[in-house]
């Protein structure tokens, strides 16, 4: 097999340039080396990104759309509560975010996206928002921006449980737990997750109630690290979600319709330092997919489902030439396989070269080169590259810029659909020019993006002369807008004060039809207080939404507020918080897409113990 | 004599006159309702959340309006509009999606009440001895749940099911007899079956052309079928021609089959005045009934999403990207000249004439 004799050129290709660099070892510090985390800090020059903490990820655990809609600029169009929930993020459509699972992409083989209440909140340690394109890094689809999910690994002297236990409205029910036993030789980290919702909360000014939208997932994880010695680190990531939903009903149709859904992702990492400045991570990673749709949920014998089978090989050498100067090239190779009863049996090869390079030229001036071509036996691939410059002005100002190209792949469903699909279809590409500003001053932080994209070649399915829908390389598309996030912090004696806010304007036009696209809203704020004193916290987010365009149909603006009090019994053992959260508090009616109407006022208790 | 005496006298004078002019033979006929002496158009609307609505123009284009149903009722129709069926005044209007019969006036639109229990994927409606017929596909690849409602018109309410071959599509009344086309769900059907509406039993299934869809009956008594056949693509490499199928109804049996030409497969057939139109996604042809091939030309080249024919014009909607309201373009029939040309709404499939 072709993946079988790639792997194999490739680990010998190591050993041999391992023996020839041995000589120079000396003191190697992987202590706290997190590839995939390294790739977003250090090769993302003049790229912003917002960092989702632990209290955000916590508060909003139910799902990865909770956390990130009142967290981030993305739009998610998500098809009741709970249900699938799909991205737009800089006015690009759901297929052009792309989420990066330890530095894996994880989009969906079939149809390009990311359903993001089929992930676990509780499964990562760190979870970044990353605007702007980054198809070098990360590949096919990160063209409006990245979500990264990451596990870290640490080796240091560690021993913790934690528990969440959460209860709500409509009978919705979280529960999750996390260990962590480490020392300075070894990581285990094992997760695990629950939740469960009835969900059927009546519609405001309607005699409708939300049925069949119940659902049910668990998720299971296990991170392990393994230090062999001062220059080898071996690391297993593993995360598998089960889903059990029904799709919930519309104002203008009832549903029957089921979906259950399975996904594991496993990586094996191998970090080898051979020397104080070099790494080689050597990486395999087994990814699969499946899911089954229930036309009728009462008849669970009759469905149609889609399954895919990844493996993945990556050697990623790191250089840190000097302090000044970063160097990164990643070989990978992928072989997916994709079957279900809309297409036959079909696999794709994927031989992926990157280059990286990031060097600050003096003190205040930076810049970051990365260049990307893939191999491909379906289609030519696009030659690949990113910009990107920061200038440190003084202490409180930088200016950063950057260019790239993206692109994102047809899907399996784009080129095999039965009846539809078109082998002939190219890749989406798409440009785009940024310019950043940073600034910050001892309490607050403040950044202002500005992006252009230009999208052609897009992937869209309309009816073809026979009539039936296909897709084609049709659409042209220029987005652009501004990103603004403030961060300001403060405390008086025991008071403690956050205040987050992000705002995004978008204006996304169809170049073809000079229409504003469908699914964009053009303004977008989301905001956070967070108010601290001794064991008592509170906060109080909102979002504002504008309205979005679907179809022939205008979805109306809203705005939407939760707030919540905690208290930690920091006496009792585990220092147990107690709190209560109450959302949508001022009982709007609202909906994310069209006549999928969200929840009223509803409530929710939260513990969370640690010991 | 004061003024308010000389109105009341002059509105008396106009009444008797006007009830004097209303015994005359030439009487102008009142219109029952907003929405008579014009045509509707079915707009399917929006697959995920949306709702079907309806359209109107009048006959002198004089006025058109959007969203009808949704005006009067302050209601929506609900998920995709598949088509409307009428039995004297009363309109059906089927939501596929919505699983929903809406039961209206058809000249007010005001709704008369909704069927809404014993549907499962409703397509078409048809009514015979009294009763209404609504094919039900039921999930799409189950060739198990498909059958016919019977709905009571007193009630209606959905009082009997009779159960079909996968994917029963349109349906038409011959006498006490309903035809039924099955396209065949996600699949593809070739039978259309005939149903006794006396007895709501099937009494026989005609084997036709693969992926049979519209029903007419000729000037003949025949039940005629268009069969789309199946293009060759990259995932069907084998094409199957589309036919026109005569059903002899004395028999139920095959009186003749008209295969198409190679690449042409009818999306729509209207028979009208002793002709028959076909179309295809940007054609229409035009063929007499007794014709023994289809013509070598278009009459009409223009999208065509749905397609019909009433007093000597084609009516035509295109659906365009099915993102944006589409149009309805009405041609004369004899000469093919556009005469007008109308935006309606979201995806319009069907055209009906009040």
């Amino acid at each position: 097999m072709g993946l079988n004799k790639i792997l194999i050129f490739a680990f010998c290709s190591i050993f041999v340039s391992n023996l020839y660099s041995q000589k120079d070892t000396l003191v190697v510090n992987l202590k706290s080396f997190s590839l995939s985390f390294s790739k977003v800090n250090d090769f993302s020059k003049g790229y912003s990104s917002i960092l989702i903490t632990d209290s955000l990820i916590t508060r909003n655990i139910r799902s990865l759309t909770d956390v990130l809609k009142f967290n981030s600029f993305i739009y998610f169009k998500e098809n009741g509560l709970g249900m699938v929930s799909s991205p737009s993020f800089r006015g690009t459509n759901a297929a052009q975010t792309a989420v990066i699972w330890n530095g894996i992409n994880i989009n969906s083989q079939l149809n390009g996206q990311v359903d993001f209440n089929a992930i676990s909140s509780n499964s990562y340690d760190n979870i970044t928002v990353r605007s702007g394109g980054g198809s070098v890094l990360f590949g096919s689809g990160a063209i409006g921006g990245t979500v990264h999910l990451d596990n870290l690994v640490n080796f240091s002297k560690e021993e913790k449980h934690k528990v969440l236990a959460n209860y709500g409205s409509f009978n919705t029910q979280h529960i999750s737990y996390d260990h962590v036993k480490s020392n300075d030789k070894s990581f285990l980290n094992i997760g695990l997750g629950y939740n469960k919702s009835d969900n059927d909360f009546s519609y405001l000014d309607s005699n409708l109630t939300n049925e069949n939208g119940n659902y049910l997932n668990y998720n299971f994880d296990v991170n392990y690290g393994y230090k062999l010695n001062e220059n080898h680190q071996l690391k297993i990531y593993s995360s598998t979600f089960f889903g059990n939903r029904n799709l919930s009903r519309t104002l203008n149709a009832p549903s029957n319709d089921g979906y259950e859904d399975i996904n594991s992702k496993n990586l094996l990492e191998w970090n080898f330092a051979l020397s104080s400045k070099e790494v080689i991570t050597s990486r395999i990673s087994y990814i699969f997919e499946k899911f089954k749709y229930f036309d009728n949920n009462q008849n669970k014998s009759n469905f149609s489902d889609g399954n895919t089978q990844r493996k993945i090989g990556q050697i990623d050498y790191n250089n840190s030439i000097s302090r000044k100067l970063k160097l990164n090239a990643i070989l990978g190779f992928e072989s997916i396989e994709a079957s279900g009863s809309s297409f036959s049996t079909n696999t794709r090869n994927i031989l992926s070269n990157v280059l990286s390079l990031n060097h600050q030229l003096t003190q205040k001036l930076s810049y970051g080169v990365q260049l990307r071509q893939d191999i491909q036996n379906d289609f030519e691939s696009p030659f690949l590259y990113s910009l990107g410059i920061e200038q440190q002005f003084n202490q409180n100002y930088t200016l950063s810029f950057n260019t790239s190209k993206n692109f994102r792949i047809p899907t399996f469903n784009d080129l095999y659909w039965e009846p539809g699909g078109n082998v002939n279809l190219k890749p989406e590409e798409s440009y785009q020019f940024e310019i950043g500003n940073a600034i910050s001053l001892k309490n607050i932080s403040l950044q202002v993006n500005g992006f252009y994209i230009s999208s052609s070649d897009l992937i869209q399915w309309v009816p073809n002369l026979s009539g039936v829908w296909s897709p084609t390389n049709t659409n042209e598309t220029r987005n652009l807008g501004i990103e603004f996030s403030a961060n300001y912090k403060t405390s008086i004696k025991n008071h403690f004060v956050t205040i987050n806010a992000n705002y995004s304007y978008t204006d996304a036009k169809d170049l073809e039809t000079n229409q504003q696209l469908i699914s964009v809203p053009k303004n977008r704020l989301n905001g956070l207080v967070n108010y601290q004193r001794k064991n008592w916290s509170a906060f109080y987010q909102f979002l504002f939404n504008d309205d979005v365009q679907f179809l022939v149909d205008t979805i109306p603006a809203f705005q939407v507020s939760n707030v919540g009090v905690a208290y930690e019994l920091s006496t009792l053992n585990g220092s147990p918080n107690i709190g209560f959260v109450i959302k949508n508090m001022y009982n709007t009616k609202y909906q994310n897409t069209l006549n999928r109407p969200m929840p009223g006022i509803n409530f929710q208790i939260t513990t969370n113990i640690n010991f | 004599m004061n003024f308010k005496k000389t109105v009341f006298l002059m509105t008396i004078a106009g009444f008797l006159f006007a009830s004097c002019d209303n015994d005359n033979d030439n009487e102008p006929i009142l219109p029952k309702g907003n929405y008579d002496n014009g045509i509707l158009i079915a707009n399917e609307g929006a697959f995920s959340g949306g709702t079907g609505t309806v359209n109107f123009i009048s006959n002198d284009y004089t006025i058109t309006e959007e969203k009808v149903y949704s005006k009067v009722n302050n209601e929506n129709l609900g998920t995709i509009l598949q088509s409307i069926g009428f039995n004297n005044d009363d309109a059906y209007l089927i939501a596929n999606v919505g699983n929903k019969i809406t039961v209206a006036d058809r000249f007010t639109m005001e709704k008369i009440t909704e069927i809404t229990s014993n549907l499962n994927n409703p397509r078409y409606i048809a009514f015979a001895n009294g009763k209404g017929f609504v094919t039900n596909w039921g999930d799409g690849s189950d060739p198990e749940d498909d059958y016919v409602g019977v709905i009571d018109l007193e009630t209606n309410l959905i009082v009997s099911e009779i159960l079909v071959a996968e994917g029963p599509e349109q349906i038409i009344a011959n006498g006490n007899f309903l035809y039924v086309s099955h396209k065949g769900g996600f699949g593809s059907g070739n039978t259309v079956s005939v149903i006794n509406a006396a007895t709501n039993t099937v009494v026989t299934s005609i084997s036709v052309g693969d992926i049979p869809d519209e029903l007419a009956i000729d000037t003949s008594g025949n039940v005629l079928v268009s069969c789309e056949g199946k293009a060759e693509t990259s995932w069907n490499p084998k094409e199957v021609l589309g036919s026109l199928v005569t059903i002899n109804t004395t028999t139920n049996k095959v009186g003749a089959t008209l295969n198409f030409a190679s690449g042409f497969h009818p999306n729509g057939m209207v028979l009208n005045e002793g002709s028959i139109y076909l179309s295809t996604s940007n054609s229409v042809y035009k063929m007499a009934e007794s014709a023994t091939s289809i013509p070598a030309s278009a009459i009409i080249k223009t999208a065509v999403y749905g397609i019909s024919v009433n007093e000597n014009k084609v009516y035509i909607t295109d659906a365009k990207n099915f993102q944006d309201n589409g149009s309805l373009k009405i041609f004369d029939a004899s000469t093919s000249n556009e005469l007008q040309d109308f935006t309606v709404g979201l995806i319009p499939g069907k055209i009906y004439f009040n």
